[in-house]
This record gives structure tokens, C-alpha cells and sequence, in this order.
């Protein structure tokens, strides 16, 4: 009986984990709709700090992974192809196009 | 006997871990089946000469390489294929299937209208996540996170080299997207997950496939007979 109440007690925290981690990746997500101009730093470092949030999450190895991506120089324009996720929120604040690029991927093109 | 083509640049990690996939994958496949010959375009010979060369006398043509809307890349980024800027008879009657940025947008299309009979690629950028440490650059395919962003097109290139028809090795790539999409527990890489299913499209003939007459010129050459998804 105590093992299970373990288990059960394992569980609980696994699944707070999860919706904590899809809560705060909502809100990334949320921000990002609302800012879609890429050329404003204020907007990108508050999309930024979202993101942050969400990272710390989530378990250290998966903090640890890294985007790679296969676009050509022309849509690259100063863009690494391969980004440590660590990295992501510093890549938004400083750069306009990766803020573009990830945005599209994330809540897709702005229509009109 | 259908040959195919494989364009596998390997210069820096994106293109490292794609090729490794399509040699560790794909590359056995082509070898072992008695009935397929396969031109694979390495590194250095990656380039538009002896692409141009291979593609002419190939009937399926599988890439993988940086891309934008408009063009298919190689080794460094020297430039393979341009839309409006090459001999229609690299794509006549070909199938080609594309694992690279952008590319479904502009360059497939115009590969149809030059007379390709079925294109796969994808409008949007293609991203995945990977460990990317040493052991995963030595071997890409033990990566198990690059693996569920890279299995899905190997899942559907299989189809397309074991007969399946462009349709059907459409169906079968968004269904791996799906499986992956289900059974991932980290939400951003769902998103990202969801947005290669999303900007995967097939275009030409939906019932091509390498068995079946895949040698023969295109039918009509206009691409409003074509179907795309």
C-alpha cells in the first residue's frame, strides 16, 4: 500500500509538471499573437521572458537540446541554423528575423 | 529499372543529421532491392554539374539540403535547382521528394509545370530538435529526439521507393507527423511537430509511383490538371 501511495503521489507530480509546462507554453504562445511586429524590442523581450519561463519547466536534458533548421542563406539573413534552446530567448530579444521565423512556426504567418 | 537520385550534403549539423537519416535508411533499401539503382550525390560532387548530369538519367530524385522557397541547395549551399533556371528534361516524368525549407512553395510547382509527374515537399521552414552532442553527430540516428521530427519523411521516402503511390506516401507521412504529434509530451515540440505536418504538400500525379511507368514523359504538362494537397 505505501508503494502505491508513491506511485500515486509520483504521478501527481508528473502530471502538475505537465500542465505547468503547457500552461506557461501558452502563454508563450499568447504573446506571441499578440506581438506580431518583429521590429519591437519591448514586444520581443516580453515574448522572450515568456519563453524563459517555459523553459524552466522542463527537465535540464531537454533545456539542453538544440533547434536545427534547414533554410537557405537567402531566409537564413544572419540566422545560426543550429540554436541551443538556452539560447532562444537572447536570439528573440536580439534578433528581428529569428523572431519572425519562430513566430511563423509557432502561431503561423500573419494574415493581411 | 528505376535509378534514383539521392542529393545528401553534409556540411554542418542540419544537413549532417538529414543525410545520415537517408544513408542509414534509405541508402540500404536502394542497395539491397535488386530493382533499384541509385546515384548518390556525396559532399563535394554534391553540386549543380553532377546534379544536372544525375538528375537526367534518374527517375525519382530525393533531396535533402538547405532551401528556400525558390531553390534546392547542396554542398556549402551551392545552388542545385532554381525555379525558371534549369533544362526541363532534369524533372520530365520524374517523382521527387524534397526534405528541406521552403521549397514546396515556388520550386515544386514550377518543377510540374515543367513536366515532373509528382513533387513532395514542404512550403515552410523545416525544423526539428536534437541532442546534437558528440555521439549523436557520430551517429544522427541515435538521436532519439531528432528521430521523431526525421522518421516521418524516411517512413514516407520507404513508401514512395517500395511502390507506394505519391498519394499513398503522402497519407503515410502525415499519418507518422500524427503519431509523433499524439505521443509528445513536450508542447513546443508539438508545435513544431504540427508545423512540418502542416507545410508538407504533394503536388502532380497522385497515383505516380517508381513501379508503374514512372519513365514515360509528362502526360499534359499543365498544372492546372494537377493535384495538389
Amino acid at each position: 500500500m505505501p508503494q502505491y501511495t508513491e506511485d500515486k503521489k509520483e504521478q501527481n507530480e508528473k502530471e502538475g509538471a505537465k500542465s505547468e509546462r503547457e500552461e506557461k507554453w501558452e502563454k508563450v504562445k499568447e504573446k506571441m499573437r499578440k506581438h506580431s511586429n518583429p521590429l519591437d524590442l519591448a514586444h520581443r523581450s516580453e515574448v522572450a521572458q515568456a519563453y524563459k519561463e517555459y523553459l524552466e519547466t522542463l527537465p535540464s536534458h531537454l533545456q539542453q537540446l538544440w533547434l536545427l533548421i534547414l533554410p537557405s542563406k537567402r531566409t537564413l539573413q544572419g540566422i545560426p541554423y543550429a540554436i541551443p534552446r538556452k539560447k532562444i530567448p537572447e536570439l528573440m530579444r536580439k534578433n528581428p528575423e529569428f523572431y519572425k521565423k519562430y513566430r511563423e512556426m509557432i502561431v503561423g504567418e500573419e494574415k493581411g | 529499372m528505376p535509378v534514383i537520385t539521392l542529393c545528401l550534403p553534409s556540411f554542418d549539423p542540419p544537413t549532417r543529421y538529414m543525410s545520415s537519416f537517408l544513408k542509414r535508411y534509405i541508402l540500404p533499401r536502394i542497395i539491397t532491392d535488386l530493382s533499384l539503382r541509385s546515384i548518390a550525390l556525396y559532399r563535394c560532387v554534391d553540386q549543380r554539374m553532377p546534379f544536372q548530369f544525375s538528375t537526367r538519367y534518374s527517375n525519382v530524385i530525393i533531396g535533402t539540403g538547405h532551401g528556400n522557397s525558390a531553390t534546392l541547395t547542396g554542398q556549402f549551399m551551392n545552388v542545385l535547382w532554381e525555379t525558371g533556371n534549369y533544362d526541363p528534361a532534369e524533372c520530365e516524368g520524374k517523382i521527387i521528394k524534397f526534405i528541406s525549407c521552403e521549397t514546396g512553395a515556388e520550386l515544386g510547382p514550377d518543377l510540374i509545370r515543367s513536366g515532373a509527374r509528382a513533387f513532395q515537399g514542404y512550403t515552410k521552414i523545416f525544423a526539428f530538435y536534437a541532442e546534437l552532442n558528440l555521439r549523436h553527430l557520430l551517429l544522427p540516428w541515435l538521436d532519439s529526439t531528432a528521430r521523431k521530427f526525421l522518421m516521418p519523411p524516411i517512413e514516407s521516402t520507404m513508401a514512395l521507393l517500395g511502390g507506394k503511390t505519391n498519394e499513398e506516401v503522402y497519407d503515410i507521412e502525415i499519418r507518422a507527423w500524427q503519431h509523433q504529434i499524439d505521443t509528445e509530451d513536450d508542447p513546443e515540440i508539438k508545435t513544431i511537430l504540427e508545423h512540418n505536418r502542416n507545410s508538407l504538400v504533394m503536388m502532380g500525379d497522385p497515383d505516380a509511383r517508381i513501379s508503374s511507368g514512372n519513365t514515360r514523359s509528362h502526360q499534359g504538362g499543365c498544372p492546372c490538371r494537377a493535384g495538389t494537397r
